[in-house]
């Protein structure tokens, strides 16, 4: 109620068009609530209510209330909620992100029943918990106007009450205590309608509700646009865009822009020496100090297809996957110039970088340099095998 | 029947309640169907040019795991079909020019292509007369293309076949149009050699197969047993004698002096078996080293082949 208004007493309440929430007749025996209610009930003049001290036998019967309609809303809401469930897994995992999961179709109804019978229970739950509460008994109801009426002490004593009620259209309340007095009641007084309980009535309630789903709508196109219109924050692009440091990919956090680092300069690790040849051919005499072991050309394979695979190849033959993007042309392991050359020549290469090739000796540690170099030659090998290679076939 | 149940006003109240929750499902719908799938590709990236596969056996998954193939004989290339440019042999010398060359050479052939930055000398002008190393003529790039320039960053190009390299010489010719000097005797000279060879393309064997080999064939060099002082600065200065044993068997530089022993070891410790800390050694104690490692190795050598124990 607007502040504007007046206050409704029960003067103003039983004048035509005031705003009366019930008229109450009081009553000295159960006998003479139980006749007067049937009369009453007929005339139709509001809902009609019993307030008594203890229960009353057959007061039900003669009030005439109506079965409760729960179970049906009941029944309604599980039936929305199994269908909902169940479109919705259809449409997550069947047409927005299909999914094989237990080698079933994406659309395997079976596997949508554990959800489908959990959020069935779970809309029919609430519906008989927030049915009951909101729509049946209207709450929340602070105050009901028969806690302050004047009679309430006798009907909690030994008086008992009939109230016909405001309830749907127009309510007479002059006409209202007119019926109940001819029914026979000792006292009649008027409830005037109680202040609006304001924004937690059932009815703000289900308003609320239905502003959160347009307010998410709202919001969730208005997102929609705002990041399409203007990227300046780009969402999550799945996971193929994740904020790491990747070797041959460019790198924000560093000034030059780079993600492979090297150390500064002048600086050498611990328990190494810095690397001395002045040039190539000083370093051709270098023998490797790796055995060709398992491991060591393990290693070396992992050290080659990390590093060296995008450029100089998988094989080892200057075709790799950089050539068709970016127009490069690395050196073909394969020639015979590098077939011959000395492994200290190829490690020096590693070390020092050539032509176009940078220096590789930030990524490598030694180990892995000189087990690359007898990778290399695993590779040149294969791609040149003697006939007695060939004749052993598949059984190394 | 509802009437049993609920009165209209009540019936209407139930059904304005029941319009909510199925509105809000709706929009919770519509809201899943549109807007998720929208923001979750607005913006995205645009796919990158899809890259054409290259290389590697296809339909194999690792691309190193190609069956074994036997070598096999390329008939000599017929002097007559590659000494002058056919219109054939420069489409197909435009194609590996831009596969092989043009990163350095440029487009046009002009030692302008973005690789080329970096080298020093730059890469040849094929359009100016001056400055070419080896000489214009068609043997002398053709020796080019089989040898490389060393001291260049010109690599070799041995692995093309004889007639692709004749087709990229043509090419390379054709972009420069000043007289390369060519002269019918010394072609028909060149030309012979084609007629004389033919080409052979290696048998290939898997990588790890070839690894497997390479294996089998490896023999651990016994470790080294080195005899007075130098026995004893060995033992100081290096952590592992087989490494040591490797690096110097399979190196003859070091034999020479001293000098040359300190020379082959600095460059890779400490993964050669040395410690760092033999750096720090005086002249004197590396004649001592040298001369020890030496008897070691030799007497080794001598010993015979079979791989023996290791410490």
């Amino acid at each position: 109620m607007t502040g504007g208004e007046r206050m409704v007493t029960a003067e103003t309440a039983a004048e035509p068009g005031g705003k009366a929430f019930a008229v109450l007749g009081l009553f000295e025996t159960a006998e003479d609530i139980l006749a007067a209610a049937q009369g009453l009930r007929d005339k139709g003049l509001g809902r009609l209510e019993a307030y008594t001290p203890y229960p009353v036998h057959g007061l039900d019967a003669a009030l005439g209330h109506r079965r409760s309609p729960l179970a049906g809303m009941v029944l309604v809401m599980g039936f929305i909620g199994a269908v909902s469930a169940f479109l919705f897994q259809m449409w997550a995992t069947g047409i927005d992100y299909p999914i094989v999961v237990g080698g079933k179709a994406p659309m395997a109804w079976q596997a949508f029943i554990p959800i489908l019978f959990e959020v069935m229970v779970l809309f029919a739950t609430f519906t008989a918990g927030l049915g009951m509460l909101l729509l049946m008994n209207r709450l929340p109801f602070y105050g009901h106007p028969i806690l302050s009426s004047a009679s309430i002490g006798k009907i909690t004593r030994d008086r008992f009450a009939l109230s016909l009620e405001a309830y749907g259209g127009a309510f007479d309340a002059r006409e209202a205590r007119a019926a109940l007095e001819e029914a026979g009641a000792t006292e009649v007084e008027i409830l005037p309608a109680p202040e609006p309980s304001g924004p937690w009535s059932a009815n703000y309630l289900l308003k609320g509700f239905f502003a959160v789903g347009a307010a998410c709508l709202v919001a969730g196109y208005a997102t929609y646009w705002a990041v399409k219109l203007f990227p300046v924050l780009p969402p999550m692009v799945h996971m193929e865009d994740q904020p790491k440091l990747d070797p041959q990919e460019p790198s924000a956090l560093f000034r030059d822009g780079r993600g492979m680092q090297s150390p500064p300069s002048g600086t050498v690790a611990r328990g190494f020496l810095p690397y001395s040849p002045a040039a190539p051919e000083e370093a051709a005499g270098l023998a490797n100090p790796l055995p060709r072991t398992e491991p060591v050309l393990d290693r070396g394979q992992k050290a080659y297809r990390t590093h060296c695979a995008v450029c100089h190849g998988v094989l080892g033959d200057g075709v790799p996957t950089l050539t068709a993007s970016y127009g490069a042309k690395p050196a073909n392991l394969q020639a015979r110039a590098i077939r011959e050359l000395s492994d200290g020549k190829i490690y020096d290469a590693i070390v020092r970088g050539k032509n176009a090739m940078p220096s590789y000796a930030p990524h490598l540690s030694v180990e892995d340099r000189w087990s690359v170099v007898h990778y290399v030659r695993v590779l040149q090998r294969a791609q040149n095998a003697t006939d007695e290679d060939l004749e052993r076939g598949g059984r190394p | 029947m509802i009437e049993q149940y609920v009165d209209a006003a009540e019936l209407r109240r139930l059904l304005s309640a029941l319009l909510v929750v199925v509105g809000v499902i709706l929009l919770a719908c519509l809201f899943a169907v549109i807007v998720v799938p929208g923001l979750r590709n607005a913006n995205r990236p645009a796919a990158a040019p899809a890259v054409p596969v290259v290389g590697g056996e296809t339909g194999w998954l690792d691309p190193a795991e190609y069956p074994p193939a036997r070598g096999y004989d390329v008939p000599p290339v017929r002097p007559e079909e590659v000494l002058s440019a056919t219109p054939a042999l420069l489409a197909r010398g435009r194609a590996l020019f831009e596969q092989n060359c043009r990163s350095c050479h440029g487009p046009e052939g002009r030692g302008d292509g973005p690789a080329a930055q970096g080298l020093a000398p730059p890469p040849r002008d094929f359009a100016s007369p001056q400055g070419w190393k080896n000489g214009p003529g068609i043997p002398e790039i053709y020796r080019t293309l089989e040898k490389g320039i060393p001291g260049s960053s010109m690599g070799a190009y041995d692995y093309l076949p004889a007639k692709d390299r004749m087709a990229l010489v043509h090419y390379v010719q054709s972009l420069g149009s000043f007289s390369h000097g060519d002269v019918p005797e010394a072609l028909e000279a060149f030309g012979r050699q084609f007629a004389t060879a033919g080409e052979r393309v290696p048998n290939k064997i898997p990588v790890t197969l070839a690894a497997a080999r390479l294996r089998e064939e490896f023999r651990p060099p016994e470790p080294l047993r080195a005899e007075g002082p130098g026995a004893e600065i060995l033992r100081e200065e290096a952590w592992d004698l087989a490494r040591v044993a490797l690096a110097l068997q399979g190196a003859q530089t070091w034999r020479k002096s001293p000098a040359a022993l300190a020379e082959h070891v600095l460059p890779s410790v400490p993964e050669n078996g040395f410690r760092p800390r033999v750096a720090a050694c005086s002249a004197e104690e590396w004649t001592i080293l040298h001369a020890a490692l030496l008897a070691a190795v030799d007497r080794d050598e001598k010993g015979g082949g079979e791989g023996g124990k290791r410490s």
